[in-house]
């Protein structure tokens, strides 16, 4: 992608369904599409420091940074990633919820409850706040940007405060980051809680913070805000009046359309949002085909549906889907000078809307297929250039690095038990001989496992879907190569169909068909860990892909 | 034409050349055999570079003891009726204890033939061959 060498890209995740669209930037920067791109800030914020969605996004972001660390070359984590974690802490008894934390008994009691009377509900300021903001974003826009100034004043305020917080650091790349080009980039549903919460207010919270920090010095000019206006796309058991009762408020995800719906509305017309956004990319699933996340866990993941409603904590752990990977491709959209150059960005005053629509197979249930040109494209890379490696559609390359990293994953699996220093020994006994250094292993092992298939750690082995796989599984394609234009036995928990894709690669020679390759190109040269990664990925990506069968109407 | 004293070191430079020339294309089939044996990726044990050697010293062993108590023998009676009868016995017996040095020298041919289309020929026939030398970066994945 075009970079702006002297902008600064920001990402800002909020809430669960920001985690996994932030997991899908990850897995995509890891396999090149950001590689313009030198460095990204991330700032994660969440409600609930349990949330395992937001664990498995530090978690990832963390592997990453270890790997990036060994410099590796080529195309993959080529993209650094520098990440900053803000959680409004709501687990003491003094900040559970939205009475105590903003203080109503204190003073005239009876004033204060008759003016929070006006905005909320009883039950939507009593719930208990640890879990986040329940699908209640009028109360969580309030809270949310409350908790920016809060931090940003205290790190103000106090310098060992400052030094030790996450916001305030990434408030100051950002501030910084305005003398030249600050682009920041918000990832959050508009139906939940958090996300939804956080999303109308980022731009404003994050200028106010900068002035909070320069001391009023700074006219933010330079800051170009973008972000993703996701609409429902899963669904889950409705809770029973007994959780209603005892929660007081629980997300339901019946509500979720029409949350999207007014969120919409919200976004389209009011000035606080397009006098702010630059971009904002709309995304939507029809509803007929969300994941319902009970049949996904009791058919895919084989766990017994549980009766409890997940309202967050260490359970609450989505599966991964595809509309998350067009999250990541409207930051890619965003950040990209070609798309979006600075001029049409100062330019813009109010909030650009932007779409794109998928193909839908024939047929009365038909579903969507998913090319890799709906993700990115680009007719031809470099069209003023006569080289000739330029002249691959930048959407295919994506799609081949992308099944190669995964088949580098489904093989170490499938003939190493997912350790990859099997593969090195392999490779020097014929005499590659990479030098690998344990912990970047560890981390690299770690990330390959999240992007493929996920050991179950159990004494019966087996496999849970890694972050590609859970996008196969939720976007259940209704013919055989609706995804990504491959083969779908690509995809499962059975790792030995590493090959599949290839057709070069039949299964029964397909390890020394591919041996073969990695030593024609490169030799017995050997190199660091970043070296072995990238011959890996120029090897499967040295076999042509499956392609498309054309799917006939009858 | 009969094959007098004179010819024992033409006859010594013709035993060379057949055995050399063999020990070639032994060299040339064992190496393919070599390439036939695939590579393959496992977490237990390796074996492809195992079967390799021992594609490898079976040719040798098989083509020096082929060569030293056959071939070379069978050339030597082969050529005995031709010789001058006053000298057959000598020149039999000279050229019978020639045939162990012959052997010799062709072991050297089949090794370096094979050596050389390993080391230089790779775009060729492939990194397989390469292995049977040299394994984890060392000789005979040892030394």
């Amino acid at each position: 992608m075009a970079e702006n060498n002297s902008a600064e890209y920001f990402l800002v995740a909020a809430g669960g369904t920001g985690m996994r669209c932030l997991q899908s930037f990850i897995n995509l920067a890891a396999v090149g599409m950001f590689k313009g791109i030198s460095k990204v800030h991330i700032l994660l914020m969440d409600t609930d420091e349990e949330n395992k969605d937001k664990r498995n996004a530090e978690n990832l972001v963390k592997a990453y940074e270890k790997i990036c660390s060994s410099k590796p070359k080529g195309t993959f984590f080529q993209c650094e990633l520098a990440l900053y974690v803000f959680v409004p802490d709501y687990s003491k008894d003094s900040r559970r919820n939205f009475i105590i934390l903003s203080q109503l008994e204190r003073g005239k009691s009876d004033i204060n409850h008759k003016l929070a009377n006006i905005f909320f509900e009883d039950n939507v300021q009593e719930f208990d706040l640890s879990h986040g903001y329940r699908a209640q974003t009028h109360l969580g826009s309030y809270l949310m940007y409350h908790a920016f100034i809060e931090e940003i004043r205290k790190s103000v305020q106090d310098t060992v405060y400052g030094v030790n917080s996450l916001l305030y650091k990434f408030i100051a790349a950002v501030s910084k980051a305005n003398n030249t080009e600050a682009r920041i980039f918000a990832f959050g549903s508009s139906f939940g809680g958090t996300g939804a919460s956080s999303i109308p207010v980022i731009p404003r919270a994050i200028s106010d913070c900068t002035k909070l920090i320069s001391g009023g010095a700074i006219k933010t000019d330079n800051i170009y805000y973008g972000g993703v206006v996701l609409s429902s796309y899963f669904k889950f058991k409705a809770p029973s009046d007994a959780e209603k009762k005892k929660e007081k408020v629980i997300a339901n995800s019946q509500f979720f359309n029409h949350n999207s719906a007014s969120a919409l509305n919200y976004y389209v017309n009011d000035y606080t949002i397009s006098k702010t956004y630059k971009r904002l990319y709309l995304l939507g699933w029809p509803s007929q085909y969300n994941v319902d996340l009970d049949q996904y866990k009791a058919e895919t993941l084989n766990i017994s549906q549980d009766q409890k409603t997940i309202t967050g904590g260490k359970a609450q752990e989505n599966p991964a889907h595809v509309i998350e990977i067009f999250s990541a491709a409207a930051a890619h959209h965003f950040f990209d000078q070609q798309f979006n150059s600075s001029k049409s960005l100062k330019d813009t005053f109010t909030t650009l809307f932007k779409y794109k629509s998928l193909v839908q197979g024939s047929g009365e249930n038909a579903k969507m297929v998913v090319d890799a040109d709906d993700i990115i494209f680009r007719a031809i890379k470099g069209i003023n250039t006569t080289s000739s490696e330029n002249l691959i559609p930048e959407h295919e390359e994506l799609r081949k690095n992308l099944i190669a990293f995964y088949s580098i994953g489904a093989l170490v699996h499938s003939e190493y038990q997912g350790n990859l220093m099997g593969l090195v020994d392999d490779l020097k006994l014929y005499n590659s001989a990479y030098d690998v250094n344990p912990e970047i292993l560890e981390s690299f092992s770690f990330f390959l496992n999240y992007f493929t298939l996920i050991p179950k750690g159990d004494d019966g082995g087996g496999y849970l879907p890694g972050w590609l796989n859970q996008v196969f599984f939720t976007f259940k394609p209704q013919a055989d190569k609706d995804f990504l234009e491959l083969p779908n036995s690509f995809f499962g928990l059975d790792p030995s169909n590493w090959s599949i894709a290839y057709p070069e690669l039949s299964k029964k020679s397909a390890k020394n068909a591919f041996v073969t390759r990695f030593k024609k190109l490169h030799k017995n040269a050997g190199g660091d860990f970043g070296t072995l990664v990238d011959n890996l990925r120029e090897t499967f990506y040295s076999f042509k892909l499956d392609s498309r069968v054309i799917l006939q109407e009858e | 034409m009969q094959y007098t004293f004179t010819d024992i070191n033409s006859l010594k430079i013709k035993l060379l050349v057949i055995m050399g020339v063999s020990a070639l294309l032994y060299a040339v089939v064992f190496l393919f055999f070599t390439m036939l044996i695939p590579y393959n990726l496992t977490v237990k044990k390796q074996k492809d570079v195992f079967f390799r050697r021992v594609q490898f010293f079976t040719g040798l062993v098989s083509f020096f003891s082929a060569m030293l108590f056959y071939i070379g023998e069978f050339l030597v009676r082969g050529w005995e009726p031709k010789m001058d009868p006053d000298y057959s016995m000598t020149m039999v017996g000279d050229l019978l204890s020639f045939v162990l040095v012959a052997s010799a020298v062709s072991l050297v041919i089949y090794v370096s033939t094979f050596w050389l289309i390993a080391r230089f020929l790779r775009s060729l026939v492939g990194y397989k061959p390469w292995t049977v030398f040299v394994s984890n970066g060392k000789i005979f994945g040892l030394f």
